[in-house]
């Protein structure tokens, strides 16, 4: 190559007109971006707008019929301003038992609970069973597959897990059975679905989640903690090495003087994390799996040895409160499958797919999962939250629900049992039995068609801080999950959910509130 | 109505020339070449071995997209792209392409969680993780010595050059600092990923032959140099070899492996990128709330979409599979339009095979195609395209107006009543006809009159449809459409025209648009503005971009792999 030394009237010519300079400057100023150590200490406050949300999905296969999980006595509804179909009455308004499955033992839940009828999958022609359920699609069983779960995009949000955040795992999913159809699922390079990781029994999950906790020594910080700092510290010590390169030229200086007047500020964001309280130590757990087996014979077939089913959910109930309190994940899926009466507690006979022998015996098993869900929720509230202040419920959004809307062979994918916990960080109303079904009420072949499902979902992640375009990159084209107005469902061929064509994107009104 | 075509023609004639000067005036990078009798296309080339400035850039978006695919596979994309949807694109000009070189705290933290995203993917699974650091990272416990794999094999894709052994030790000393080595291994790549010499495309040189001016790159940085040039990506296993055998010292190596580069999928991604950006093909408009009347049965639906795949169908088969000249590019009556309605707007029926379709009508080349001519409004915008021609194909600068100019081209602008009774060429030439306003719209007016045979979706079109604004753009009548016009061309060349076709056949046959792309070749691959320097390098693409019978990509080429490839002129 050649090398030739400019002249100096050669360098001169290079330097740019007062016009040039000018526009350059104002280019400059406009584009100033917000550098955080150029930016009073006041404003660092107001960039933290989402607080730090839990997600908690319980999930059991096949459906609860309407009438077990809903209020019985409907009367004194009030509509929901600016709403043609959305009609509330506070749960505490209620008198007595709210339904089979929510008997009076969730009373002094109901300040953080609502029960939410009429949600239904708008996509889909099928009747069968909906593993998609958590992608707001009923597309699991034809092509094309449309999204992903929920808990994959909260755990792949930039909005959720913050550069500068430090936890053990973005995601713990448990399930019990059946892992193909854990529910959760992210895709495959082309396009296919790639079924999430779940763990199987209480040592799984304590080695999985809680070995980020220190073994019960003095408190200090973890070591992806440390790692991470000492990688933002040599970036740090990298650069200043290169700032000094005598070969570096002056307008490379200057940008980089900037990238480092920035990763300085990266420092002090990864250095200020949360201090967690001195009880964020390894828990002493008495596990309740015994071996280990094939998968699909968990947790009462042979090689598993789980002494007593219902203390092993009661450990991952408190691996989940530990976890969500010292910030070891934000993310929590627990799919429930088929299980046999070992399983359920006072169970009978059959299981919980096509073998229950009533409505009302399917409802009291479906029940014991919402009544777990109800002790964690009730775990939550009563532990304070070290990181936003007030209580983990408050600043979580825990939610039962179902595959399907009906019991045994009618796969009816309206009406979903939908019952949450938790207020999301300010973000979630409760308090509320909220009937989302179509008006007037009108059954098609047994069963009320109403909002869309995926609305619901969609305000469970913006309560996470999932915004709006990130979610709409997971569907069917036209946003998140699947929309399709002239569903076929039961051989019906009509506008079912075209009023809603509008604002099947947005989070579901008054549940939301964000 | 207003007068006649003639009497227009006339009076842009007479004021041209004396007013012309007062706006910006034709790229040379001698301004003083403005309206003088030279013609832009004529280079100033003195002496060779000078080069513009060289600044160090931040991987964009796009390259840090490819590099991450490149490096640990599209499963490890898809997986971090929430990650990855955090971060902006970069910001670059959108006449001269120079990148803003901005940072910014969100882009930083951006950088920082997707490496984060890609360690905890990469390590996470088994299979992708012995990818990255050998089998012996699965094992249950690593030898000291395990990370080696990874300092003097992956680690020299990341960092683009062998690591200097501080970097090594940092690495060791973070892998086998002891708890989960798994942690570790993700703090190690994570580092990688987050290092300067990743994320920068930094040209610091090798040895001591340097001057205060000037920088002469090692061969490692020259393999970057030409890899992002052509691919977007850090330099593949074939050009790291290279470059460690110093077989990239002379300009026969570094243009055979530009070929090569250019031949793969991501090359020619990048040179349809470019003639994309060119052609303005970003600029098509929402065509949907077109009155009735005039969409008729054009299909909509995709129709923005299907402007853009068909334009860089086009570009590939004309650059790669033709090996067509730049004449080629801008004459060839090709079209792969499969989408109903952009078939209709091209004139024949939707292409169902590998085989082309042929425009029907004056359409030819990639300028004339939907994109650059919609509008969202019945009237197309001739002062729109007048000023996107002008400044984009024959590289006159054109100033934005002042509000004051403004204000004198609202005044004249004609009431609701006369618009009706009036074309949309009338309108414009009635509503620019201050003085002041002709300094600038007698080069943009006739430039935008050339194409007035073409409506708001594309289409050809003898009959100009007018409607009612205030009636909800209910059809009022037609009224006969006038293309032709005087064109200003550089070095006061004044170019009669018939219509738009004519205009494309007078710039290809001038060498004016081999000029100006020449120049907007520079601008994109470089991210910067020409300055008076490179006039021998423009030059030399100049002159192959205006070979009929030279390839397009050999121009390409020459530009990429250039005299200064191997220096970072300060």
């Amino acid at each position: 190559m050649k090398n030739k030394k400019l002249s100096q009237k050669q360098i001169q010519q290079r330097l740019h007109s007062r016009r040039q300079f000018l526009i350059g400057s104002g280019y400059f100023c406009l584009s100033l971006p917000p550098l955080l150590s150029l930016m009073p200490r006041q404003v660092l406050a107001q960039v933290a707008g989402q607080k730090t949300v839990r997600y908690v999905s319980c999930l059991g296969q096949l459906g609860i019929d309407y009438h077990q999980w809903t209020p019985a006595e409907q009367a004194d509804l009030m509509q929901i301003a600016g709403q043609t179909d959305m009609w509330y009455k506070p749960l505490a308004n209620f008198a007595g038992p709210l339904s089979r499955v929510v008997d009076s033992s969730f009373q002094d839940l109901y300040p953080y609970m609502n029960v939410i009828s009429g949600m239904s999958i708008t996509g889909g022609d099928y009747q069968g069973h909906n593993n998609s359920v958590l992608s707001g699609t009923h597309s699991g069983h034809r092509s094309p597959i449309y999204g992903k779960s929920i808990d994959v995009i909260i755990e792949q949000s930039p909005n959720v897990y913050k550069a500068t955040d430090v936890v053990h795992r973005k995601a713990i999913r448990m399930h019990d059975h059946d892992h193909v159809k854990g529910y959760s699922f992210d895709r495959n390079a082309d396009g296919s679905r790639a079924i999430s990781q779940h763990l199987q029994g209480d040592v799984a999950l304590f080695n999985a989640l809680m070995t980020g906790l220190s073994n019960g020594g003095p408190q200090g910080p973890t070591q992806a903690q440390t790692n991470k700092e000492n990688v933002v510290d040599q970036v740090f010590n990298d650069l200043k090495a290169l700032e000094n390169n005598k070969r570096i030229s002056k307008s490379d200086k200057e940008l980089l003087d900037r990238y480092i007047s920035g990763i300085s500020d990266l420092q002090k964001k990864v250095k200020n994390n949360v201090t967690l309280p001195p009880s964020c130590t390894q828990p002493t757990v008495n596990f309740e799996v015994q071996g280990k087996g094939n998968y699909w014979k968990f947790p009462t077939g042979s090689g598993w040895g789980v002494n007593s089913i219902d203390a092993m959910y009661d450990n991952y109930i408190e691996m989940f409160k530990l976890a969500a309190m010292c910030d070891q994940t934000r993310v929590f899926h627990w799919a429930l499958s088929r299980w046999d009466d070992a399983v359920v507690p006072g169970g009978t006979a059959g299981g919980l797919h096509h073998e229950a022998p009533s409505s009302e015996v399917q409802a009291d098993r479906q029940q014991y999962f919402v009544k777990k869900m109800s002790q964690l929720a009730r775990a939550f509230r009563d532990t304070p939250d070290p990181i936003n202040g007030g209580n983990l419920l408050d600043n979580s959004i825990i939610f039962y629900t179902n595959e399907l809307g009906a019991w045994t062979t009618a796969h009816n994918i309206w009406n979903i049992p939908t019952i949450s916990f938790g207020n999301g960080g300010g973000k979630i109303s409760s308090g509320n039995f909220i009937d989302c079904r179509q008006r007037p009420l009108q059954k098609q072949k047994g069963y009320y068609p109403g909002r869309p499902y995926k609305q619901f979902l969609q305000a469970v992640m913006a309560s996470m801080g999932v915004t709006k375009a990130e979610y709409m990159q997971f569907g069917d084209g036209n946003g998140f999950g699947e929309f399709n107005d002239t569903v076929n469902q039961f051989g019906f061929n009509k506008t079912l959910f075209s009023q809603y064509a509008n604002e099947h994107n947005d989070p579901l009104p008054f549940f939301y509130t964000g | 109505m207003l007068g006649n075509s003639k009497i227009i023609r006339m009076i842009l004639l007479g004021s041209a020339v004396l007013l012309y000067q007062n706006c910006g005036g034709f790229e040379s990078t001698e301004q003083a070449l403005l309206a003088s009798s030279s013609s832009a296309v004529s280079f100033k080339c003195t002496d060779d071995s000078q080069a513009s400035e060289t600044k160090s850039l931040l991987l964009s978006k796009q390259q840090l997209t490819n590099a991450i695919e490149d490096l640990f596979g599209v499963t490890t994309l898809n997986n971090v792209s929430g990650a990855l949807s955090s971060l902006g694109e970069p910001i670059n000009d959108s006449t001269t392409h120079a990148r803003q070189s901005l940072v910014s705290s969100a882009e930083i933290d951006s950088f920082h969680s997707i490496a984060q995203a890609v360690a905890a993917d990469v390590v996470g699974a088994q299979s992708r993780r012995e990818n990255v650091f050998g089998a012996c990272a699965s094992m249950a416990t690593p030898g000291p010595n395990c990370i080696d794999n990874f300092i003097n094999n992956f680690a020299v894709k990341i960092f683009r050059r062998p690591l200097k052994p501080e970097e090594s030790t940092f690495i060791k000393n973070l892998a086998n600092s002891g708890g989960d080595y798994l942690t570790n291994l993700e703090a190690v790549l994570s580092y990688s990923l987050q290092s300067p010499y990743f994320l920068w495309r930094l040209e610091l040189g090798e040895g001591g032959n340097h001057t205060p001016e000037r920088t002469y790159l090692s061969q490692y940085e020259i393999a970057t140099r030409l890899s992002f040039a052509t691919i977007d990506s850090v330099p593949d296993d074939a050009l790291l070899a290279a470059a460690k055998q110093g077989q990239l010292s002379n300009l026969a190596q570094i243009k055979a492996h530009a070929e090569r580069l250019l031949q793969t999928p991501r090359g020619q991604e990048k040179v349809a990128d470019m003639l994309s950006w060119w052609a303005l093909a970003d600029r098509a408009k929402d065509v949907s709330n077109l009155p009735a009347e005039l969409t008729g049965s054009l299909e909509l639906d995709g129709l923005n979409e299907a402007m853009s795949d068909e334009l860089r169908v086009f570009v590939k088969q004309i650059v790669f599979q033709e090996q067509g000249s730049f004449r080629d590019l801008m004459t060839s009556k090709k079209s792969f339009a499969s989408h109903a309605g952009l078939a209709e707007i091209y004139g024949h029926n939707p292409v169902t095979g590998v085989q082309p379709a042929s425009f029907g009508g004056r359409r030819q080349g990639l300028l004339m195609r939907a994109s650059f001519l919609t509008h969202d409004t019945f009237r197309t915008s001739i002062i729109h395209r007048g000023v996107d021609f002008q400044k984009r194909y024959l590289c006159n600068n054109i100033p934005s107006p002042n509000v004051n100019i403004m204000g004198d081209r609202d005044a004249d602008a004609l009431t609701h009543a006369e618009l009706l009774e009036t074309t949309n060429r009338e309108s414009i030439a009635h509503q620019t006809k201050d003085p002041v306003c002709m300094g600038c719209h007698s080069v943009i007016n006739p430039t935008g009159f050339a194409f007035e045979n073409f409506d708001s979706f594309g289409r050809l079109r003898d009959q100009e449809m007018i409607f009612d604004s205030e009636d909800n753009n209910s059809f009022v009548r037609t009224l006969p459409i006038d293309t032709n016009t005087v064109i200003p061309m550089s070095g006061n060349n004044d170019v009669p025209v018939s219509d738009a076709y004519d205009l494309i056949t007078s710039m290809v046959e001038t060498g004016e648009g081999a000029a100006c792309m020449s120049r907007n070749l520079f601008r994109y691959v470089f991210e910067k503005r020409e300055e008076r320097v490179d006039d021998c390098e423009l030059q030399r693409v100049y002159e192959g971009l205006n070979n009929p019978d030279q390839p397009l990509l050999e121009a390409v080429v020459e530009l990429i792999a250039n005299e200064h490839i191997g220096e970072k002129v300060h």
